[in-house]
């Protein structure tokens, strides 16, 4: 938590900094200040543009570097299906003025209410003037029927007659994609509308491995496709026994035949805009002045491959962040900012972490468990090398009060990890695959028992010396 | 100076107490200990003498130090005096009134319908304020506080959850709190000489005490000023005598008088030898009636008690399904004959599963506490309610025993389970946190692992029923009657 304020602490001080070239200057966090800050930088005449690439299945159209992520937009009162609209037009507006025109969403974003949120947002802009991405929930067709269902209530949803890429969303086993795009025949429909001009370029977004990724290259044509692409997937060319997605290999493959590639998760959920500590500081000595996040953004980035990035817009500080470094007079990484990185994400991985993105597509949990939530406070100790131990530098009474302390503040109850049954239905609706949630919970629920009976024990121990 | 010593000890006294209901002080409990009715309940034989010692030495000073409830109606008195200039005049008593209320109140008891003594005994009164309103104030403030240090990212301090524990014994806290406290405001200590129980015990005790408040009818000029200050309404300034019956000691009168003409003294010293008759015990004859209504009342009761004790069942109205009581109650039964539902336990219990009950014990039982598995279970570490309990209704057990106490039954009910319901392959998520494994997993022919109890191993404790994800639960416990 603390080292969350310290980071947005330096973001702002680094934004204010470099806040004269976007043409006003930042008023604090508020919803209110961020409002001001967005119809101050309206007034703008000249403000910075966004790098773009000419795309190319479709020639002459140019796609910008940063593109407008649908999965995190700014809402009310903590609930995810009540979008703040007045924030979230400001936001797209300040997007399209500063040259982004790619916008993602998918029928689960905001349980809905992101399609029809950039339904609303988008149709004051010609329709030729920005690229929209939507795709279709593999996890929840179960017949063509549904599939049908859902691409017609889209396009409904997003209010346009076409859509500019559509993807089969979150294809992650070789048996899921069979049984719905080929069994079903969801695959030939999605052609269809493709002939019919619904579907301008088709292509899918990726949580799988290696060979289902050579199946779905071997098998069919792609215009495009989405990857999770960041730091911590990556695996060099040579790379011996990579772990994890293995970012690097699937960007190769799809590079070797001429698919462009679109990222998602450029920063692993946020992951890459913390990272620790010690991380924070090898990067700070490298380049003071740039943000945390900009390092893994620019990594990603400066792949050849890489179309557009996509990221989440809810945090202005992120956004103008992002858009600083995407900015027209873009360069791509060199060895020494690359050898930083790594030295950086080095530091970051003597400590492991549950690597879950925070994506929330597990939520809500039938049985009431805080899932990201959970996962987001135990990553805080575990990332910085403070989980509690029995001997150790760790091995203090403090520090079991303080992991306690923050696991009963920070998850309320009902919500706790105790209350996972390993029912598994999160386990369907999770893209990744290098960790399990039911396992993890099961982990962190013993975890925590020992800790606070270790805890309890020393108290006690104390109190009748 | 004696009112200073008083108002010190009180203020002390009070702090106390209402620290240790919030949760506050370890060692803290023992002035719960020496409430005049949980100590007759508890037979504390020690702190019986002991209030008895000075009751019949220095009057009523138990009203005004060591209640809670007495303290909390100088405080209103204390702010209507200030912020309504209130003053105070001799009023009658209501001495048959307050008798035959004595006599209710001990029938009530007697029959089983605990909630009655319950209701007005004014320590439990001012306990169920001390849980239920003071307590959720106090954690409001301690959370406000752990949200600031959450904040500045130094989480040291638990938040507490705040909810609406039972419905009833809340509004009950309420009523009494601003029932209590409308009458201390307007009638000074009326509630203390006609309804509270203990202050009748204590009226009857010492209504002729060693030390007592007394006038000198040689020095006093009939001002009335001292009858204004007396919040007990007790001191007739124009017939210059003191009903030292309902005189809580609180010694207000002393500073009041210019001419120094009222005394805290000694019926021995005898300073008024001519004025004694008229001068202190007997204003209009209340002593008399006092007795008369006193006798009456103890008649009343005692065949009360004989009828109750006729009539076998101790408790008419009981709700057919057993509620489960706190270990070392020794069961509903028991309880209903000890506690007074000051819902200490509730405040004090770890795990949040104490409530106060609605009809689980019967009419008779409202407000006394049960175990309610919804927001919590029975702490496999923790035996705090038959520690803080002062009426000896929930007795201490050592950990080891308490561990070993058996308070209810786990009864499964696989209609329920999700494993039926929801279509889960697995769950046992109440074998898991079962502490004494009473519950196994046993896998059927759906290759499925459904739990079984050993009615020997379970304690009752309800971790399985509070960890059991069905609505509504497949796994609940009830209790042993």
């Amino acid at each position: 938590m603390n080292e969350h304020g310290m980071t947005r602490r330096r973001t702002l001080a680094f934004l204010t900094a470099g806040a004269a070239g976007l043409g006003g200057s930042l008023y604090g966090l508020s919803r209110a200040g961020v409002i001001r800050f967005l119809d101050d930088d309206a007034k703008n005449d000249d403000p910075v543009q966004l790098q773009r690439l000419p795309y190319a299945p479709e020639p002459g159209r140019t796609l910008s570097r940063l593109g407008f992520g649908g999965i995190r937009l700014p809402i009310l009162n903590r609930k995810d299906t009540e979008i703040d609209y007045e924030l979230g037009q400001k936001l797209v507006d300040y997007g399209v003025r500063h040259g982004m025109n790619y916008f993602d969403t998918g029928w689960v974003y905001h349980h809905g209410q992101g399609e029809v949120f950039y339904g609303n947002v988008l149709k004051k802009y010609p329709r030729e003037s920005f690229m929209l991405a939507d795709k279709m929930p593999t996890w929840l067709v179960h017949s063509l029927d549904d599939a049908k269902r859902f691409f017609e209530e889209q396009l409904k949803r997003c209010q346009v007659g076409y859509f500019d890429n559509y993807l089969l969303h979150s294809v992650h086993t070789l048996k899921e994609f069979k049984d719905v795009y080929e069994t079903m025949g969801v695959l030939d429909y999605l052609n269809d509308q493709k002939k019919k001009g619904r579907i301008r370029h088709l292509g899918f977004s990726f949580h799988g491995d290696v060979p289902l990724m050579q199946y779905l290259l071997d098998h069919y044509e792609w215009a495009f496709a989405l990857i999770m692409l960041n730091r911590l997937d990556w695996d060099d060319e040579n790379e011996k026994d990579p772990k994890g997605y293995r970012a690097g290999t699937l960007y190769r493959m799809l590079t070797a035949k001429r698919i462009p590639v679109f990222v998602m998760e450029p920063l692993r959920g946020g992951i890459l805009a913390h990272l620790n500590g010690k991380a924070r500081a090898v990067l700070k000595a490298a380049e003071p002045k740039r943000s945390v996040a900009s390092w893994g953004m620019r990594f990603v980035a400066s792949l050849p491959n890489v179309q557009t990035v996509l990221s989440g817009m809810n945090r202005l500080d992120q956004v103008v962040d992002n858009v600083r470094t995407f900015a027209a007079k873009f360069e791509p990484m060199q060895t020494p900012e690359r050898a930083a990185f790594d030295r950086a994400i080095g530091e970051f991985q003597k400590y492991p972490i549950v690597p879950c993105t925070a994506c929330r597509y597990c939520m809500p949990c039938p049985y009431g468990v805080h899932i990201p939530e959970t996962f987001a406070w135990y990553n805080a100790f575990a990332g910085e090398g403070r989980l509690p131990a029995d001997s150790g530098p760790n091995d203090s009474q403090a520090l079991r009060r303080v992991f306690l302390v923050s696991y009963n503040n920070a998850i309320p109850p009902s919500a706790r990890a105790s209350h996972c049954i390993s029912c598994s239905k999160c386990k369907v609706a999770c893209p990744q695959w290098t960790f399990r949630i039911p396992v993890e919970m099961e982990k962190i629920e013993r975890f925590v028992a020992h800790v606070r009976a270790r805890y309890e024990a020393k108290k006690s121990g104390t109190a009748t010396c | 100076m004696l009112k200073k010593m008083r108002v010190g000890a009180a203020t002390a006294l009070f702090v106390c107490e209402n620290l240790f209901f919030i949760g506050v002080g370890g060692g803290l409990g023992v002035f719960e200990k020496v409430q005049l009715v949980p100590a007759l309940l508890a037979a504390n034989i020690a702190a019986l003498i002991l209030i008895a010692v000075v009751t019949l030495v220095f009057g009523r000073l138990y009203c005004s130090t060591l209640c809670p409830l007495g303290v909390f109606q100088d405080l209103v008195i204390g702010a209507a005096r200030v912020f309504a200039k209130k003053r105070f005049a001799i009023a009658p008593a209501h001495t048959t009134l307050r008798y035959v209320l004595l006599a209710l109140v001990g029938l009530a008891f007697a029959c089983g319908i605990a909630f009655v003594p319950a209701l007005v005994d004014p320590y439990s009164l001012y306990g169920r304020i001390a849980t239920h309103l003071l307590q959720p104030a106090a954690f409001a403030l301690s959370n406000a506080a752990a949200w600031i240090a959450d904040r500045c990212g130094h989480p040291l301090i638990f938040k507490q959850e705040i909810f609406v524990r039972s419905l009833l014994a809340s509004s009950v806290a309420f009523v009494s709190l601003v029932g209590v406290g409308f009458l201390s405001a307007g009638w000074g200590r009326l509630y203390c000489n006609t309804v509270c129980p203990v202050g009748s015990l204590l009226a009857v005790l010492g209504h002729r005490p060693l030390f007592r408040i007394a006038i000198d009818g040689d020095r006093c000029v009939g001002c009335g000023l001292c009858e204004r200050a007396c919040k007990a309404a007790c001191i007739d300034a124009q017939a210059r005598t003191v009903d030292v019956g309902r005189c809580v000691a609180c010694f207000d009168c002393l500073g009041s008088c210019r001419k120094g003409a009222i005394r805290y003294t000694s019926r021995v010293a005898r300073i008024v030898s001519s004025d004694e008759a008229s001068g202190t015990a007997q204003p209009n004859g209340t002593g008399r009636v006092g007795r008369r209504g006193f006798v009456t009342g103890a008649a009343v009761s005692a065949a009360a008690a004989a009828a109750a004790a006729a009539s076998k069942d101790g408790r008419p109205l009981q709700a057919p399904e057993s509620p489960v009581s706190p270990p070392g109650s020794g069961g509903g039964g028991r309880l209903l004959t000890r506690c007074t539902a000051c819902n200490l336990c509730v405040a004090a219990c770890e795990g949040g599963v104490l409530k106060p009950a609605l009809l689980e014990y019967g009419l008779g039982g409202m407000m006394m506490p049960r175990l309610d598995f919804s927001r919590g279970f029975c702490g496999w570490d923790c035996n705090a309610c038959g520690t803080v309990c002062p009426n000896g209704a929930i007795l201490p057990l050592a950990l080891e025993e308490k561990r070993k106490t058996k308070i209810g039954r786990a009864v499964y009910v696989r209609a329920h389970c999700v494993l039926v319901t929801d279509g889960v392959q697995t769950c046992g998520n109440c074998a898991e946190h079962c502490p004494t494994k009473a519950l196994t997993l046993v896998e059927e022919k759906d290759k499925k692992k459904y739990p079984r109890v050993d009615e020997n191993l379970c304690i009752g404790c309800g971790a399985c029923e509070y960890h059991c994800p069905s609505k509504p639960f497949a796994i609940r416990v009830v209790g042993l009657e």
